[in-house]
């Protein structure tokens, strides 16, 4: 009898575990993002989890660690699928906008963190910065490509993400953990969506 | 008379020693942050005590105010009446691009303590983009009507955006990549699609 229990103690106190680390590594989230990585400290984050440094220590070697494994979280690959039309219309455009309101809103916290350490020279942050403008561009090229020769697209796809980057980090600025939820609201999209449509719609709009 | 130019040898001294400080501190701001960046560091680079900088300014964020004050804005070039040609637009956009890269580590500094959500630093970068749309708004609106204050907005934050993504793709490099004719060669091109030719 006391044989066949213990496997199950086992299992359970690896799912208490799992939780722990999940519940450390959204405290370090909000944390890093809110004050940046150097200024956070692991006593900061434990207290937030109402655990003590030591059992911290249990789940992640270090601070490092636990920034590592927030780079390895999954969402930061999740981008909503647009299907490519034979033209780039303002519906498109629409749809683009809203799917990249949508990623940043949800990983407003991770971008700001990403930035933050980019800035500070962090080499892994700097190669993500790279990596996930490259991803961008992928994905958008082809909507580009419906419409406009290859030079051209590539032109166009990069005025979309200077002017995303420019308005979302504007935002950020102004907004920071409120971004998420700002990034989301209707009104908001709205206006994203009628800037990025006069520089990037169709153009058929009366002359002066 | 000896005692006055006496005087103004120190005072020049002062600014000068002033200005050294200031550019030393902007240096260390953009590759340290405001926050790795000690009065001490600031002193030690330019072989001065604590005290003597302590004499020019009460703290170090009186020097980051004074740097954030002299930060670029209110350089646009004012409207005059006559409806600006597109070429004339496209140029004045370069020009205001060219004066923002020619201070990399200003931007960098600046950047560093916005993101960060450092008030002063946000107010100053709100208050340029204001002057910036209420500067150049006429000359847009009167070349493309009611849609030139939108392409206007959008080709500031396209200006922002080239900005700030070379800034965290190059890092120290930052200052180098500016220089390159690529990087204001790809400005222009997508200002000219941002700013399409008016149908006749």
């Amino acid at each position: 009898m006391m044989r066949a229990a213990a496997p199950q103690d086992g299992e359970c106190v690896q799912r208490r575990g799992d939780e722990t680390r999940r519940r450390i590594l959204g405290a370090a989230l909000d944390l890093f993002a809110r004050d940046g990585f150097e200024a956070t400290t692991v006593r900061t984050i434990a207290d937030a989890c109402g655990l003590t440094d030591a059992a911290l220590y249990y789940y992640f070697r270090s601070k490092r660690a636990i920034l590592n494994a927030l780079w390895q979280a999954p969402q930061i690959n999740a981008l909503d699928a647009v299907p490519v039309r034979p033209a780039l219309t303002e519906q498109v455009l629409s749809e683009l906008v809203d799917a990249m309101l949508a990623v940043n809103a949800r990983q407003n916290a991770f971008i700001r963190i990403l930035v933050q350490q980019a800035l500070a020279g962090d080499p892994i942050a700097v190669a993500m910065h790279k990596d996930a403008m490259a991803r961008w561009r992928r994905y958008l090229t082809p909507h580009f490509e419906a419409s406009f020769d290859r030079d051209d697209a590539a032109l166009r796809v990069d005025l979309f993400m200077m002017l995303t980057i420019g308005l979302t980090f504007s935002d950020q600025m102004d907004h920071g953990a409120a971004y998420a939820s700002l990034g989301l609201h209707p009104a908001y999209r709205e206006r994203v969506k009628a800037i990025a449509n006069i520089v990037l719609g169709p153009r058929d709009r009366a002359p002066a | 008379m000896a005692q006055a130019a006496r005087r103004n040898d120190v005072e020049r001294t002062g600014s000068m020693t002033k200005q050294k400080i200031l550019a030393t501190a902007q240096e260390l701001f953009a590759n340290n942050g405001y926050n790795g960046t000690t009065v001490k560091a600031i002193a030690s680079r330019l072989d001065l005590t604590d005290p003597a900088i302590y004499y020019h300014f009460r703290s170090k964020r009186h020097i980051f105010d004074s740097l954030l004050q002299s930060s670029g804005a209110g350089q646009f070039v004012a409207a005059d009446n006559e409806v600006p040609s597109r070429e004339d637009l496209i140029d004045r956009m370069m020009s205001t691009f060219n004066a923002y890269a020619r201070q990399p580590d200003m931007l960098r500094m600046l950047f560093r303590q916005q993101y960060r959500g450092d008030p002063a630093s946000n107010q100053r970068r709100r208050e340029t983009m204001a002057t910036f749309q209420a500067t150049l708004a006429p000359l847009f609106t009167r070349l493309y009507g009611e849609t030139g204050p939108a392409i206007l907005e959008a080709v500031g934050l396209v200006t922002l955006g080239i900005i700030w993504d070379a800034i965290l793709s190059y890092g120290h490099g930052f200052a180098q990549v500016v220089e390159q004719p690529w990087f204001a060669q790809r400005a222009r091109k997508l200002f000219e699609i941002a700013m399409p030719p008016v149908p006749a």
